[in-house]
C-alpha cells in the first residue's frame, strides 16, 4: 500500500496543470462567456477564433471522420452550433492536451482517435441522439495518462518499466507508481476545467463503467470504445492487453453479438480510411 | 442459416428470412430459391445481404480458414490477461465469430473471382 502523503504529493504535482504549456487561455475566457447567458455563440466563437492556430486546429477535427458531416464546416460559430459547446470545449482541451501527447506518448493520440470513433459508433449503433458527445468523451478518456506522463515524467519510466516486465496493463502499473489510475487523473482534471457532468463521469468511470451513478451510458460507451479501438490495434493505449471489460456491459447497452459484428464491421472501414 | 453478402450469394440458394426494403417492404419471401436474375434484381435494389438456410459459406475451412488462423492467434495475444474471466472469454467467441464470418466471406469472393476469369 502506498503512503497516503505519497499519493497526496503525486496529486498535487499533477493539479499544477497549469504549467503545462498548451493549454489555451482562451478556454479559460470561453468558459466565462458560457457561463453568461447573456453571451451569444457569435461572441464565444470570435473568442475562439482570436487563436487562429487552435481555430483552425477545432475545425480540422470538426470535419475529421469522427464526427461525419457531409459538408464542410467552415467556421467556429458555425461548428458551436452544430456540436454544441460542450463538445467544442472537449476539442479545444484535446487538441491543446495531445499536443504534449504526440511528443510523449506514441501511438495514445491514435488510440484517443480510434476510441472516439468505436464510441461514436456504439452511441449511433443504440441510438443515442447526441453521438458527438461520446466521441468526445472517447477523444478524452486516456488524457489523464498524459497530463500524468507530462507532469511526473519519473513515474512514467517506471510505470512503462512494469508494463514490460510484469506484462501489466497500464492502469494496474500506474495504481502500483502513483498509488491511483489515469481514471482518477481525469476526474480531477475535469473538476479543474469545469467539464459538465455527463463528460466528467464519462471519462472518470471509464474503467469500471458499471459503477458510474449519474451517467452510466456515458462511462458504458466509452469502456467499449476503448475495447474495440484495442482490438482493431488502432494506435496504443500504453500496453498492448485489450482492455477489461464489465461483467454484463455489452448487455446493459443492448449490444447483441448480431449489433456488435455490425458495429465491428462498420468500424474496420472507418479504421481502414484512416490508415 | 447465415447472413452473406450478395456478392457471394447464388443461384439454388434458398431464402431463409425476407428480404426486405428500408422501409419495410418485402421483396422476396422467406423460402423463395434465388436465380441469377432475382440476385441481379435485388443488387440493382440496393440490398446488400441476404439470409439464406444451411451453411452457405463454409466458415471453418477452405482460403479463409489460413487468415483466421492469424486472427484467432491474434485474438489470443490479446485476450492472454484473461484466461479465468468467463465475461471475456464470452465477448471473445462473438469477436471470433465475426472474424470467421469475413474471413469466409473473402474466401468465397476471391474464389467467385478466379472461377470468373
Amino acid at each position: 500500500m502506498m503512503p497516503e502523503d505519497l499519493r497526496t504529493k503525486h496529486k498535487g504535482q499533477i493539479l499544477a496543470v497549469k504549467d503545462l504549456p498548451t493549454l489555451p487561455g482562451v478556454l479559460h475566457e470561453v468558459a466565462a462567456l458560457f457561463e453568461n447567458p447573456a453571451s451569444s455563440t457569435d461572441q464565444i466563437g470570435k473568442a475562439i477564433a482570436k487563436d487562429q492556430v487552435l481555430s483552425a486546429k477545432v475545425l480540422k477535427m470538426v470535419n475529421s471522420p469522427i464526427y461525419g458531416f457531409p459538408g464542410r464546416i467552415g467556421s467556429i460559430q458555425h461548428a458551436l452550433v452544430l456540436l454544441g459547446f460542450n463538445v467544442i470545449r472537449g476539442l479545444i482541451i484535446s487538441t491543446s492536451v495531445f499536443d504534449v501527447m504526440n511528443a510523449n506518448m506514441k501511438g495514445l493520440w491514435e488510440h484517443s482517435l480510434g476510441c472516439a470513433m468505436a464510441s461514436s459508433a456504439v452511441a449511433r449503433s443504440i441510438g443515442c441522439p447526441d453521438p458527438e458527445l461520446y466521441a468526445v468523451a472517447g477523444l478524452l478518456h486516456d488524457f489523464g495518462k498524459v497530463v500524468a506522463a507530462v507532469q511526473l515524467p519519473e513515474s512514467r519510466a517506471a510505470i512503462d518499466n512494469l508494463v514490460r516486465e510484469r506484462d501489466l496493463t497500464y492502469r494496474q502499473a500506474e495504481l502500483e507508481v502513483l498509488g491511483f489510475g489515469h481514471d482518477r487523473v481525469n476526474m480531477w482534471l475535469s473538476s479543474y476545467w469545469n467539464l459538465p457532468p455527463n463528460l466528467k463521469e464519462g471519462l472518470a468511470c471509464h474503467h469500471r463503467p458499471m459503477s458510474a451513478s449519474y451517467y452510466p451510458k456515458v462511462a458504458q460507451v466509452v469502456h467499449v470504445g476503448d475495447f474495440l479501438a484495442r482490438l482493431f490495434g488502432v494506435g496504443s493505449g500504453g500496453d498492448d492487453q485489450i482492455s477489461a471489460l464489465d461483467d454484463g456491459v455489452l448487455e446493459a447497452l443492448q449490444v447483441t453479438p448480431d449489433r456488435l459484428h455490425a458495429i465491428m464491421g462498420g468500424l474496420e472501414r472507418e479504421f481502414a480510411e484512416l490508415i | 442459416m447465415q447472413k452473406i453478402a450478395l456478392e457471394v450469394a447464388g443461384p439454388e440458394m434458398v431464402v431463409a428470412k425476407p428480404v426486405t426494403r428500408e422501409d419495410g417492404v418485402v421483396l422476396v419471401a422467406a423460402g423463395a430459391v434465388l436465380t441469377p436474375a432475382l440476385i441481379s434484381r435485388l443488387d440493382a435494389m440496393g440490398v446488400g445481404e441476404v439470409v439464406v438456410e444451411g451453411d452457405a459459406l463454409d466458415t471453418g475451412a477452405g482460403g479463409g480458414a489460413e487468415a483466421l488462423a492469424g486472427k484467432v492467434e491474434h485474438l489470443e495475444y490479446l485476450f492472454r490477461n484473461f484466461k479465468d474471466n468467463p465475461y471475456m472469454q464470452q465477448v471473445k467467441g462473438v469477436v471470433r465469430d465475426y472474424f470467421a464470418q469475413k474471413c469466409a466471406l473473402a474466401a468465397a469472393v476471391q474464389s467467385r473471382r478466379d472461377g470468373d476469369t
